[in-house]
């Protein structure tokens, strides 16, 4: 096979791949990123739900360096955190229903929103978002990036205290483009879909024929119940449950959210302002370092160049360079040796706030787990009395559900 | 063949009902006492018989739904039975029957499954009241925890103080004043977004004087409450406010 054939050949397979793999696209936000808001009210039928999921934290970078300060306990402190930080902003759109933070990957949304951290350090945040639709529809995948300067942590104001809102209304921004391409029909056939995509994991022998799902998990309608199915309206009436059960967890996630604020913020701050300070001294020092060794290289070269005469009459001067050389690379190292220092204040930084944050995402776990706990209880429960209800009514007999459920919100995803 | 079953069993329990009834007048206590016990021994097969085919999944809507019609005919034939057991001696029937003040099923019929000779209608019913005292203990459970979630809510911070609460069981309202620098303004409120039940509701309330305050309201009455708050059709509002004092009446 030639060259010119191989490369083709592998150009075709580079080119069939990315096809196949979705695309994710890249945005590096600007400071003056603005929010837009529905300018019409939008009717009732065309508001989809929101569900973001609480984010992946993602992982620490593995340069000892720059994951200096940082720790699991702030990632994971901050995947709570952010959602709840989007689901804020996108609140104050208009383009959208109930807009609520639900626990990873939970599923029965209208429109869910996926979060990844990939990089979080106070400068600069970077997060993977994803967002699908109940039909199964992939809206986009992106990822976000924005960076501070260490003073803009001295403009933060109580009117706006998110010094990182161009990102959040980057991504409420496209979702907002994505929505508005969608039909009405497209976007009532979404509330339908995940409607009945929730009958149909509640009651499997009443709804499950009124979908279908192909091979890449594309959910379609087959029918749809009637409005007076008395099953349809007990569904319905779980349904109402599951959302009063969301804002119950949303009221937890407030008060994290309210309780890490403060401290979140100081974190991030101190943390800026002491990594800006860190590449102040390398910087220095690294200048320092090679201004001395200039004037050494610069001492020896005189004396290399010069004749006796000029060595004597440069003497003064060459020995002069040789000290202050050496001097200057001495401050160089001794500066080396006040970054240590900074580094150290970081990281005990980042340790006090893992100490600070951990009671929090503690209780925010051991409380959700205990909420949620009760409501698998619940869900099973209601699982089967409507199997038993649709068996009485229809005079067939009730199937072997797994009475386990496989509600995600209560069991897949371990809240 | 199962279908072959409680057809005949079917007439079966139609010679017996028939047998029993035709000789009305003139039968004698222990003919009708056989009678009973004869279609009471039915009964209970076809009962039991019913619960199999069903756990094996050997039936069809049809073919159960007859099923269930065959035993409560076979049960209102008992009934009257007994009754008119009862009614044409004054001595008690022996203890064997299944009659009990002329009420079927009674004393001497506890080796049968009561709960099958329901029609499916009490069965569903029945079902359908568990089904709703259950989503009301949910609802009990969520506003407790609701409640607690309130109470356990930091206080809001001053100065450069966090802009939780935005959403979720915290009023939207909360977040306002944080967003005002933004571009636009004119914020929009979703009108679903204040569908969902969300306690913890402040601010100045549109009931008329003789309205129950709300502090205990339950999921329906707050849904109720919020409706009437949010509707701006006077007329519909009273009736509304109406609608909401007397579920509260209903409910005390």
């Amino acid at each position: 096979m030639s060259r010119g054939v191989r490369v083709l050949f592998v150009t075709l397979v580079l080119g069939v791949l990315s096809g196949c793999a979705a695309v994710t696209h890249h945005q590096n936000v600007d400071k003056g990123q603005v929010l837009e808001r529905a300018q019409v009210e939008i009717a009732e039928e065309q508001l989809l739900d929101v569900w973001i999921g609480l984010f992946d934290p993602g992982k620490l970078p593995e340069n000892e360096n720059k994951a200096r300060g940082l720790s699991m306990e702030i990632r994971k402190a901050e995947a709570r955190y952010m959602p709840v930080q989007l689901r804020n902003i996108m609140e104050k759109t208009g383009y959208w229903g109930a807009v609520r933070v639900v626990p990873a990957e939970t599923e029965g949304g209208e429109l869910l929103v996926n979060g990844t951290i990939l990089r979080s350090d106070g400068e600069h945040l970077e997060l993977e978002i994803k967002a699908f639709d109940a039909t199964g529809e992939q809206w986009f995948s992106k990822v976000y990036e924005y960076q501070l300067e260490a003073e803009d942590y001295n403009g933060r104001s109580a009117a706006d205290p998110e010094l990182f809102r161009p990102l959040y209304s980057a991504i409420a921004n496209d979702l907002a483009t994505y929505r508005a391409k969608l039909t009405a029909a497209e976007l009532r056939n979404i509330r339908r879909v995940a409607e009945i995509r929730f009958a149909a994991d509640m009651a499997p022998d009443a709804f499950a024929g009124y979908l279908q799902e192909d091979r890449k998990g594309h959910y379609s309608l087959l029918h749809l119940p009637a409005e007076d199915d008395p099953m349809y309206r007990r569904v319905l009436a779980i349904r109402e449950r599951d959302f009063l059960l969301i804002d119950t967890l949303n009221g937890h996630f407030d008060n994290f959210y309210a309780e890490l604020d403060e401290p979140y913020f100081e974190w991030r701050k101190a943390r800026s302002a002491e990594s800006a300070e860190l590449r102040k001294l390398k910087r220095e020092a690294n200048t320092r370092k090679a201004l001395g060794v200039a004037a050494i290289l610069g001492a020896i070269a005189i004396e290399a160049l010069g004749g006796n005469s000029t060595s004597r009459s440069t003497g003064t001067l060459r020995n002069m360079m040789v000290l202050g050389g050496a001097y200057v690379i001495k401050t160089g190292f001794d500066k080396s040796a006040q970054t240590g220092i900074y580094s150290d204040a970081i990281e005990e930084l980042g340790e006090s706030f893992s100490t600070e944050a951990r009671p929090i995402v503690v209780n925010v776990d051991g409380e959700t787990h205990e909420l949620t706990g009760s409501a698998e209880v619940q869900y099973a429960r209601w699982r089967d009395l409507l199997r038993q209800i649709h068996s009485s009514e229809t005079g067939l007999p009730a199937s072997a559900t797994d009475l386990t459920g496989s509600r995600s919100a209560t069991s897949d995803h371990g809240f | 063949m199962d279908r072959r079953f409680f057809r005949a069993g079917f007439s079966i329990a139609c010679v017996v009902t028939v047998t029993a009834v035709g000789a009305d007048p003139v039968a004698s206590r222990d003919r009708l006492i056989e009678s009973i016990r004869s279609t009471h021994a039915t009964l209970v097969d076809a009962q039991q018989n019913l619960s199999t085919l069903q756990r094996q999944g050997a039936l069809g809507a049809r073919e159960a739904a007859d099923y269930q019609a065959w035993i409560q005919q076979m049960r209102t034939g008992l009934d009257q039975d007994c009754q008119q057991l009862i009614r044409s001696t004054d001595a008690p029937p022996p203890d064997d029957l299944p009659c009990d003040g002329g009420i079927l099923p009674g004393a001497g019929a506890a080796d049968i499954d009561t709960s099958g000779e329901r029609t499916l209608e009490e069965r569903t019913a029945e079902l359908d009241a568990s089904l709703g005292r259950s989503l009301g203990e949910f609802d009990d459970l969520l506003l407790r925890e609701q409640e607690r979630v309130k109470a356990s809510k930091p206080d809001a911070g001053d100065g450069g103080g966090s802009s939780s609460g935005g959403g979720g069981m915290a009023s939207a309202a909360g977040d306002d004043g944080a967003e005002q620098t933004g571009a636009e303004g004119g914020q929009q409120t979703s009108s679903r977004d204040t569908d969902r039940g969300r306690p913890g509701r402040s601010g100045p309330s549109s009931a008329p004087p003789d309205t129950p305050d709300g502090s205990d309201d339950d999921v329906v009455a707050r849904q109720l409450r919020e409706a009437a708050e949010k509707e701006t059709d006077p007329e519909l509002k009273k009736k509304l406010w109406e609608e909401y004092r007397k579920y509260k009446q209903g409910i005390q």
